[in-house]
């Protein structure tokens, strides 16, 4: 029998909770967790060090709370619905009626990046159906940004208070109905890419891709990125609409990869997030290795122009604002696209590095970092005046 | 070497090339054919100096029928015993190795001659692979894409080139895969493993020193092989990204026999 609010529900009672301070935490992390040691239903705990401290403190049995400081279970929304999914049917195998969880996912305003977890909490409004879970998600309303805010008022279906309270949250939207946040250009797109191809086949794009994308990641990385454009690529052939383009940029130590086609792309709003193992073809499969995959970040855009799966592997890009700092921005004159040696350093007066484009008439390149500029496209003058290691002095 | 074509000419040009440079770096050459001696002969009129080479033994011909049996059923021990008798003949008579070439054409007549047939080919390669022998083989593409992608994937080079891994019999009875991997050459390979009895009671091995890439299709293909035959299929020397892969398959449930040991 389950407990608690959920009693009469079957399948995962996903609320949400926002907190401005440690006490309010509390308030409403607690009792959650007490009362569920109190009738015996296991409890999981997925906060930070700090709070996962804070809470321990308060508890007279804390060993009986199993607290997850693992960061590899957040490593991607696939792989936290999978490894939960694992935990859950443990628990309830040995006879669990209940399962509590709390915790949050990673977001900017805790050290993290959001991308695709807005999804993830969409999701687990339905994939963990089976089990009996209660899952409390607890943000802190102070570091929180706005659009993850949104977000969670769309994907829990019940809000609640640290006075206790509870309401009915008028802005949730079903799992097929769920609109997922716009996915940003990574800085890096607005580069001249590495790689383009047009309905090139899967052999000849997956050597393309290696070519340009080795030396860019380590090698673990390197691997896992190309499984995952190549099963993009084989879904784009086997399910999309031709054309099919596959573009490629990459920076030093990372890569950004678009597989396009022209077709609407998968109606399930779960695709890649549960596994499918009993498609003929492997590739909705293929689709859910690949998110399971912590060195990729996925993103699937479906558009006006077709659908696009876009990947992301290596160091995270530089962050808005970090520009203007001890990182040097990049520009063009009058804000003409990236070409052959047409991309100046910025200096921090905002002139160009070199001196030779008047500071008026450069454009900075949408949070774009000098060193992510491929050095065909750097200004010759500037390269000389950067003394970058990777650049010979001339 | 495969050899597949529309037209016969093309196997025989591939056959006078294959027999010409064997013979330039001195190995004896032994066409078997279909038909009598003269149409050997005749076959064979492209080599330069035939009489001679015919009356000195480093040319040498005889029927199909002699090496495969009247029915054309091959017994894939006896013949890759026949092959190996010959090259070591070769080469006590003072040849570098020899060179054999067949129109395998009107050896595939039923389901079980396609059995045998692959079952041989798999074994003389292993063979070829450690002794002086090494053989064309011709096969009609009216004989079906199917059927002659399997061949063809049998052999080391094959032409025209197809897609797909090739496989190969390694010298410690493993079965190796090479080359190019594509997904949509999967329900050959299968129909290939079954064929060349890859069902030993001690298990398959499975070696993938020379594949680059490798996908769970090709994985959970060979899960599918070992549940149907109800062996055990373990591969070695696996892409390091084929343990991540089978990790998450066998986690998800993916994977259902038992399958590891990459050493």
């Amino acid at each position: 029998v389950r407990t608690g609010p959920p009693r009469d529900c079957t399948g995962n009672f996903h609320e949400a909770g926002f907190y401005t301070s440690d006490a309010e935490f509390l308030a409403m992390v607690h009792p959650f967790v007490t009362d569920g040691l109190a009738v015996g239903e296991p409890v999981i705990i997925g906060y930070d060090q700090r709070k996962c401290t804070l809470l321990r403190t308060t508890l007279h049995h804390p060993d009986q709370v199993a607290f997850i400081g693992d960061a590899n279970l957040y490593a991607s929304p696939a792989r936290a619905i999978e490894a939960y999914r694992q935990q859950f049917e443990q628990y309830v195998a040995a006879g669990a009626e209940q399962i509590r969880i709390a915790g949050d996912v990673p977001h900017e305003g805790n050290g993290g990046r959001f991308a695709g977890w807005d999804r993830y909490e969409s999701a687990v409004n339905v994939v963990w159906q089976e089990f009996p879970v209660w899952s409390r998600c607890l943000y802190d309303a102070t570091t929180v940004p706005d659009d993850v805010r949104d977000v969670v008022t769309r994907t829990h279906r019940r809000l609640v208070t640290p006075d206790g309270g509870a309401a009915v949250s008028p802005r949730y939207q079903d799992v097929p109905h769920f609109e997922p946040l716009p996915v940003a250009a990574d800085p890096l797109e607005a580069t001249t890419p590495s790689v383009c191809l047009g309905d090139a086949s899967l052999a000849r794009t997956r050597r393309r891709v290696a070519e340009a994308v080795r030396g860019h990641l380590e090698a673990t990385a390197f691997d896992a990125f190309v499984f995952a454009l190549s099963e993009a690529a084989i879904n784009a052939q086997s399910h999309g609409r031709p054309p099919v383009g596959v573009r490629v940029w990459t920076a030093p130590d990372r890569v950004v990869a678009r597989v396009h086609d022209t077709g609407p792309g998968p109606r399930d709003p779960l695709t890649g997030l549960v596994p499918e193992p009993e498609g003929t073809s492997g590739a909705g499969l293929g689709l859910w290795l690949s998110h399971q995959l912590p060195d990729v970040e996925i993103s699937l855009i479906a558009d006006a122009g077709g659908f696009t799966v876009r990947l992301r592997a290596g160091s995270p890009p530089p962050a808005a604002d970090a520009a203007g700092g001890h990182v040097l921005r990049a520009g063009t004159l009058h804000g003409t696209p990236c070409g052959v040696g047409t991309v100046h350093a910025i200096d921090g007066d905002g002139s160009s590095l070199c001196a030779v484009i008047d500071a008026a008439d450069l454009r900075p390149v949408d949070d774009l970092r000098w060193t992510d500029v491929p050095s065909v496209q750097q200004c010759s003058h500037c390269r000389l005046l950067t003394g970058d290691d990777d650049f010979p002095q001339h | 070497v495969c050899c597949l074509y529309d037209d016969v000419g093309t196997f025989r040009r591939r056959l006078t090339a294959f027999f010409a440079a064997g013979l330039r770096v001195g190995c004896r050459v032994t066409y078997a054919s279909p038909g009598d001696g003269e149409q050997a002969r005749e076959a064979l009129t492209g080599l330069p100096d035939l009489d001679e080479r015919l009356a000195d033994g480093s040319v040498r011909t005889m029927s199909l029928r002699d090496v495969y049996g009247d029915d054309y059923l091959v017994d894939p021990d006896g013949v890759v015993g026949l092959y190996a008798a010959a090259t070591e003949q070769a080469l006590a008579d003072g040849f570098r190795g020899l060179r054999v070439a067949a129109d395998g054409s009107e050896l595939v007549r039923s389901p079980a001659h396609l059995d045998a047939l692959a079952r041989y080919e798999f074994l003389v390669g292993r063979y070829m692979a450690d002794h002086p022998l090494s053989g064309l083989c011709g096969y009609r593409l009216g004989l079906g894409h199917d059927t002659v992608k399997e061949l063809a994937s049998l052999h080391a080079l094959a032409s025209p080139r197809t897609a797909g891994l090739t496989v190969f019999g390694c010298p410690d009875g493993a079965i190796g895969l090479r080359g190019q991997y594509d997904p949509a050459s999967l329900p050959a390979l299968r129909r290939l493993l079954g064929r060349i009895g890859a069902r030993g009671e001690d298990g398959v091995v499975v070696d993938l020193a020379g594949v680059r890439y490798v996908d769970h299709r090709l994985l959970r293909m060979l899960d599918d092989h070992a549940r149907e035959h109800g062996v055990s299929v373990s591969v070695r020397s696996a892409p390091p990204f084929t343990a991540r892969l089978m990790e998450l398959l066998a986690a998800s449930g993916g994977l259902q026999a038992q399958e590891g040991g990459n050493t």
